[in-house]
């Protein structure tokens, strides 16, 4: 039997109950539960009322408004359905009930519990650690893509690749991407690209579809065939709204099927556009250099140097001409000397001429004989004689002889 | 390996390396004037690529001895 309590260990209602609230809140914040519908009350706030029970329990249940909008499926007293939420306890009744904020049919929800299963097994293995990731190519030649070849995906992302980067080759290894043996086609395929090894990129996926529709690649033989794959993967599953696990394996992840194409390559116009800028940018450098050395060449020209060794290249110059002047009036004067002699040796020379002697006024005496006579004693009386003057001769006889008297 | 058979990318890589290479500073005229000539070929070499470029599309098959084959896709 219990002692009697120490006033300082009881606890009030309240207290217990806030303890159980604490305990219940934290142990069960989030959880999925299974059971069917029982005692459902749409109120006309919008929130549902109801209960969930299997054959031993019974659980109350409350789903506001926000969330049950989100509910795809017209929900019936009876029908199994997996819930997700927290616990909550209502201390003013004592009571706890499941605070649902999410709904899924009973085969569904089953799917999502095994999806949430492999996703924190595959996490706790470290397949969706970021450093796992590979980049993607920026300019891939060779494109792999697996999907179905029929449907909307294949066809969308056939005509984006093209309109964005035509230099890019698709190779399309078609494959099922739904029902029995999908995953292992969609496994195989990944690695078929991998034997082959020409493609830098692989695109995985197809367009929207049910939960279980997109069921493939929730797979584990998918999801681990796309971890193990040396070329990087991006994954195109479904909608904007549809994850998969092989969204968070995949080096990348891409919403849709048309947004993977857009993504794995660049787009032919930004290329061209990108192009033209390289181009004027390059005109813009080369006449940029050109101008910094037509300004150096300017400088260089203006230079003081330069102007200085063009200075004495004058100089030179002008050196140039007067020694040229000076040689030219050293030889003039030399000449006019030289004239000037010459013209004194000519006057020498014809003064001693003896016809020029004539000129003044002398004359020359030859005998008979021709010969000169220079003495009164070469010649007698009654010689004949002749006399040579400047401008004739005379022929004289001598009358007489005075000899001078010495 | 001839210009033709460069891939898209090895011309592009060689283009920005190129232009990067101009806009340093230490270049002299003539080297620029060459560097520019060649760059500017790349850019039409680049441009023709992307005009003249018409995707080809196979699919892989796989033959009945297990290998897999490509095909046009029709």
């Amino acid at each position: 039997m219990a002692q009697p309590p120490e006033l300082n260990t009881t606890l009030s209602v309240s207290q217990i109950t806030g303890h159980i609230q604490h305990r219940l809140e934290q142990d069960f914040s989030s959880v999925w539960v299974k059971g069917e519908i029982s005692n459902l009350t749409r109120h006309s706030s919008g929130h549902w009322y109801f209960s969930l029970k299997d054959s031993g329990a019974q659980l109350g249940a409350v789903m506001f408004r926000r969330q049950n909008q989100a509910v795809r499926f017209e929900i019936t007293h009876g029908m199994e359905i997996t819930a997700h939420g927290r616990i909550s306890v209502y201390p003013p009744q004592g009571r706890y009930q499941l605070i649902v904020d999410q709904m899924l049919p009973a085969g569904q929800g089953d799917l999502h519990l095994a999806f949430e299963a492999l996703r924190k097994k595959l996490q706790t293995d470290g397949l969706f650690d970021p450093s796992r990731k590979l980049p993607l190519p920026s300019y891939p030649e060779r494109i792999g893509i697996i999907t179905s070849p029929t449907g909307a995906a294949i066809r969308d992302m056939i005509n984006i690749l093209s309109r964005r980067y035509p230099l890019a080759e698709l190779q399309l290894l078609p494959v099922r991407v739904q029902g029995d043996g999908a995953a292992a086609e969609i496994a195989k395929a990944i690695e078929v690209f991998n034997d082959r090894h020409d493609c830098q990129v692989l695109i995985v996926g197809r367009g929207g579809g049910s939960l279980e529709d997109l069921w493939a690649f929730n797979e584990e033989i998918v999801v681990r065939a796309i971890a193990d794959s040396n070329i990087p993967v991006i994954s195109a599953v479904g909608h904007e709204t549809d994850t998969t696990i092989s969204d968070f394996v995949a080096d990348h992840r891409a919403p849709t099927p048309s947004a993977a194409a857009e993504l794995v390559v660049p787009d032919r116009l930004e290329l061209e556009t990108r192009l033209i800028e390289l181009g004027n940018s390059l005109r813009k450098n080369i006449l940029y250099r050109v101008k910094r050395y037509e300004d150096q060449l300017k400088a260089i020209q203006g230079s003081y140097a330069l102007k200085r060794s063009v200075l004495m290249v004058d100089q030179m110059m002008q050196k140039l001409d007067q020694l040229q002047l000076h040689s030219l009036r050293a030889t003039r004067e030399k000449i006019s000397l030289a004239q000037g002699k010459l013209a004194g040796l000519e006057q020498q020379v014809s003064a001693l001429n003896p016809l020029s002697i004539l000129a003044r006024g002398y004359s020359v005496v030859t005998g008979a004989d021709g010969g000169i006579i220079r003495s009164v004693n070469q010649i007698e009386i009654g010689d004949q004689v002749q006399v040579r003057l400047n401008d004739g001769d005379i022929e004289a006889n001598i009358d007489k002889i005075h000899p001078l008297k010495k | 390996m001839t210009k033709k058979n460069k891939s898209f990318e090895v011309l592009m890589g060689e283009l920005e390396a190129l232009v990067a290479k101009l806009e340093g500073e230490d270049l002299n005229l003539d080297d620029a004037i060459k560097h520019n000539e060649e760059a500017l070929n790349l850019i039409k070499l680049c441009r023709t690529r992307l005009d003249s470029a018409r995707q080809k599309i196979d699919k892989l098959v796989q033959t009945p001895e297990g290998d897999w084959q490509q095909e046009p896709l029709n």
